[in-house]
């Protein structure tokens, strides 16, 4: 049963796979509408896909909350709010309702940033600690940082114009470029797997392999 | 213990200290450091700028609490740009579940249900649940993917969008995000149908969109918050990104002189071993 579902998996991602790369190609308008509707079954999985996210981690805590572990308190914590919210938006059928606005804006907003915000204590305490040139790698890393620190912060063209520009230089070339080669890679690693998987020769995706 | 002995143990606190104080005194009272314009926030600014009436302009965002200090401020400076030309229809839509809720107050923000007429001049689509194939299904064709908008108003009741269908009709995309997502719409709008489209970023997403920049596959950027000040700039409405950069630019240089103090203490104590 097994073998038979994986062949006809495999069978359904082939054609399925033929009919986005042909219509890409051949702009014919029944080819069209099937990759459209195809496309747009997606959207609707997808949006399945967030209300069994919300059931699977209810689950998922619940079973947490009675082991009564160490991490209980955060399961509590994580339900109250997924359920504060979703009732919040079932009930004021909105969320930008000004009920649902005040608890996302006073709670998850400065939560949020505050997190996102320590990170800049971090990086200047690591800065001071970490940022050591002990080696002529490490030197040429140190360089190229502070030199994008010298485009990026509009006082150190205050302080001398040419700071700017020299972070300029380094990043139209090293960076734009070792970015271009790093997303050339990506590219080709995307279409050397998605080959494989659309001729049947890596089977992970549909729960086979090795 | 020494003075000198206690610093060298306990500098961590006095760091930190230092990084509030140059952060939070310029928010209070903004330096006016000059800001110098990036070409690449420029060229959105005239994209924009050069939109005739009739024309398409797509606004996307990826902005959620954590990011909203870089991202937010580029998407009101540049709904801000759109909502003062006349007749450029503005479609928003929102790729993160949160997203709606700063569609919603960048509306209210910016007085847009006043100045403009909803549903004439701009409509929101709301969030699409999809990732990229939400991006695809917008491009190929938006009123099979889309039925209502995010007020619950039939889209085919929608005059602006009668004769918006896929992404030949968008005439520009503006993708605000620190995703994957601006890739997508690289994917989905610009390879098969030659779409404009500017991306505004968080920071640390800079590089990876620069290489697009400079290949020409879109025709902008905003570079995090300081994108986002050069905007406001361009667009004569400061607002607090500009005060943001004076704080930015303070804690850059104070990075900057720890780094050459951390290699200057590395060095010092090494000769003494």
């Amino acid at each position: 049963m097994s073998i038979v579902f994986k062949k006809g998996t495999s069978v359904v991602l082939f054609v399925v796979a033929m009919i986005f790369f042909f219509d890409y190609f051949w702009k014919d308008p029944t080819l069209q509408g099937t990759a459209t509707n195809l496309n747009n079954w997606v959207v609707v999985i997808a949006a399945f896909a967030l209300g069994l996210g919300a059931y699977s981690l209810t689950v998922r805590h619940v079973q947490i909350i009675r082991k009564r572990g160490m991490l209980m308190p955060y399961s509590i914590a994580l339900l109250v709010t997924m359920f504060t919210f979703i009732i919040t938006g079932l009930v004021t059928h909105s969320i930008s309702s000004p009920e649902y606005s005040f608890i996302y804006n006073s709670i998850i907003v400065p939560a949020s940033q505050a997190l996102y915000g320590m990170s800049s204590f971090f990086i200047a305490s690591a800065s001071y600690r970490a940022l050591r040139a002990k080696s002529y790698e490490s030197l040429v890393c140190l360089a190229a940082a502070m030199f994008i620190l010298f485009l990026n912060a509009p006082i150190f063209g205050v302080i001398n114009p040419i700071l700017p520009s020299l972070g300029k230089i380094v990043w139209d070339t090293s960076i734009s470029t070792g970015m271009r080669a790093i997303l050339i890679g990506i590219g080709i690693g995307t279409l050397t797997t998605g080959l494989r998987i659309i001729i049947g020769q890596d089977k992970a995706p549909l729960g086979g392999g090795d | 213990m020494t003075l000198r002995e206690s610093l060298s143990q306990n500098y961590k606190p006095i760091i930190y200290f230092i990084l509030f104080v140059l952060i939070g005194f310029p928010l209070l009272h903004p330096l006016g450091l000059p800001l110098p314009i990036d070409q690449d926030c420029r060229d959105v600014y005239n994209k924009i700028e050069s939109l005739k009436a009739g024309d398409v302009a797509v606004v996307t965002q990826y902005i959620g609490g954590g990011n909203r200090a870089e991202l937010y401020p580029q998407y009101k400076a540049v709904l801000e740009h759109l909502l003062r030309k006349d007749g450029v229809k503005i479609i928003l839509e929102e790729a993160g579940t949160e997203s709606p809720i700063f569609s919603q107050l960048v509306l209210q923000e910016l007085n847009a249900f006043k100045r403009k007429t909803y549903g004439v001049d701009f409509v929101d689509l709301g969030y699409i649940p999809g990732d990229e194939a939400a991006i695809a299904g917008l491009c190929r064709d938006l009123h099979a993917l889309v039925s209502k908008d995010y007020y619950g108003t039939p889209i085919d009741q929608i005059p602006m969008l009668k004769d918006v269908n896929t992404a030949k009709d968008f005439t520009i995309v503006v993708d605000i995000t620190a995703s994957a997502d601006s890739q997508f719409w690289l994917n989905q709008a610009y390879a098969p149908y030659r779409t404009a489209i500017a991306l505004g970023m968080a920071s640390a997403k800079v590089p990876d969109a620069y290489a697009y920049y400079k290949a020409g596959q879109i025709f902008g950027i905003l570079e995090s918050l300081k994108g986002a000040a050069q905007y406001e700039f361009l667009t004569g409405s400061p607002g607090l990104a500009i005060i943001g950069m004076d704080a930015q630019s303070l804690a850059h240089l104070y990075i900057a002189f720890l780094i050459v103090a951390g290699n200057v203490a590395f060095f010092m104590g090494r000769k003494k071993k």
